[in-house]
């Protein structure tokens, strides 16, 4: 195929023009935005009250929480096996700190939350169980069941990983990942198999896929434990284009319950 | 810089100067119409923020918009499970459904590129895009751009050679 042949295919791929609605909301958004836009001083006032108020919503809801499920221990789930898993950022000297600690267990492919806490820190362990308890219940009852089905139906496709904090850890991070075609031999999911490492008596198989544009994230799934992903790394590009780790999941621990 | 204080006919010349390109680099990325949709609407929102990080002084105006959308969409592929490549649904006559399996059979060989490449490719094939706007778009350098770029050709070309006798024998 000359570079003229491969030219003339490659123009057959249309896309389809952008929605004329599409201007209207941006149209809108300008609006909005210029309507909110507030005077300075009101703009400091109004943010110093809205993160008072806000931060005063949270530590109460916070501690009501807390107290609702010290006095009404929640149940554990029935699954085969659970994981303890902690949570680790480095700083530029290479020095690590616990950012989380999490229990969680495999439903299906997808790694799911059971508990998790911030280490010697009590407010935060409650505040973010306050935002755990708000998003399960968002989910359950306020998310259409439509978006709910999409959801899981993306959810049979894919392999699904905590693999760290967002947004201040009031909520954490879930990746998925494209499943491999049963038989395949990657695997786990669709990708290279970098190589395999023993994690706790299990196997697991490395993937690596980009994170962001300057960085990359390796996985290590153990196909025994449904693809579950034992170990993550985040590693961020330097200028020179090598590698610097910057934030670990590593589980510690796995319970069975035979 | 102050896209409100510009007013609103400014902020909209500005978008309909960008939006197709936009939107097209975003559904080729994720290769849903409705993500594409999204992600647009969001990065030309995101310059009205007062913590937008866009400054004229660094990146001109289209670089920072593609580099929003680039961004925004590859989030949207990580956080789901990757977009099959998007693939026509349109009736038309034999010739047109031809094309339209041609253009299904390319979206997905440039979709299995790896990500690196794909994002150079579409940019610079499909967006016409110089590889200098590119490489400052994805902090790479030139030769990075340029070598990207060729991989990705040389693999279409493979992929593509590999299925086109079956469209020939279609014909």
């Amino acid at each position: 195929m000359t570079d003229n042949e491969l030219d003339e295919i490659l123009k057959t791929w249309d896309t389809p023009e952008p929605p004329p609605s599409l201007r209207g909301r941006v149209r809108a958004g300008f609006t909005v935005a210029r309507n909110r836009r507030p005077a300075l001083f009101l703009s400091l006032f109004l943010s110093w009250r809205a993160g008072f108020s806000a931060g005063a919503l949270l530590a109460a809801a916070a501690l009501l929480l807390f107290v609702v499920q010290k006095a009404v221990p929640q149940q554990a789930p029935q699954v085969p096996w659970m994981v303890n898993s902690e949570f680790l950022r480095y700083a530029d000297d290479g020095s690590s700190s616990v950012e989380m600690y999490a229990t969680s267990y495999n439903v299906n492919g997808n790694e799911t939350i059971w508990s998790r806490s911030s280490p010697g820190n009590l407010l935060k362990t409650a505040l973010w169980q306050a935002a755990d308890a708000v998003g399960e219940l968002h989910k359950r009852i306020m998310m259409p069941e439509n978006l709910r089905a999409e959801r899981r139906a993306r959810a049979a496709q894919s392999v699904g990983a905590i693999t760290g904090c967002a947004a201040l850890c009031l909520a954490v991070d879930h990746f998925s990942f494209l499943r491999a075609i049963p038989g395949a031999i990657t695997g786990c999911i669709s990708g290279v198999v970098l190589g395999s490492e023993t994690i706790l008596g299990h196997r697991a198989d490395m993937f690596r896929e980009r994170w962001t544009e300057h960085g990359r994230m390796t996985l290590s799934m153990a196909p025994d434990l449904g693809c579950f992903a034992l170990r993550v790394k985040y590693e961020t590009e330097r200028p020179g284009g090598s590698f610097r780790l910057v934030a670990e999941k590593r589980v510690v621990k796995i319970t069975l319950h035979q | 810089m102050d896209f409100i204080a510009g007013g609103e006919a400014a902020f909209l010349e500005l978008f309909d100067a960008h939006h197709a390109a936009l939107f097209r680099f975003a559904y080729r990325l994720t290769g849903s119409f409705s993500d594409a949709e999204d992600v647009v609407q969001e990065c030309f929102l995101q310059l009205l923020r007062p913590a937008s990080s866009y400054d004229p002084a660094r990146t001109p105006i289209r670089t920072y918009l593609f580099g929003v959308v680039r961004n925004q969409s590859l989030k949207r592929l990580r956080k789901h499970a990757p977009a099959s490549a998007a693939v026509s649904q349109v009736s038309s006559p034999e010739s047109d459904l031809l094309r339209n399996e041609l253009g299904d059979l390319v979206a997905r060989a440039v979709t299995q590129l790896p990500e690196t490449q794909r994002e150079v490719f579409i940019l610079a094939h499909y967006e016409h895009i110089p590889l200098a706007e590119i490489a400052q778009l994805m902090s790479l350098d030139l030769g990075a751009v340029k070598s990207r770029l060729q991989r990705a050709r040389a693999s279409l070309k493979e992929t593509l050679t590999a299925a086109y006798p079956d469209l020939e024998r279609k014909k």
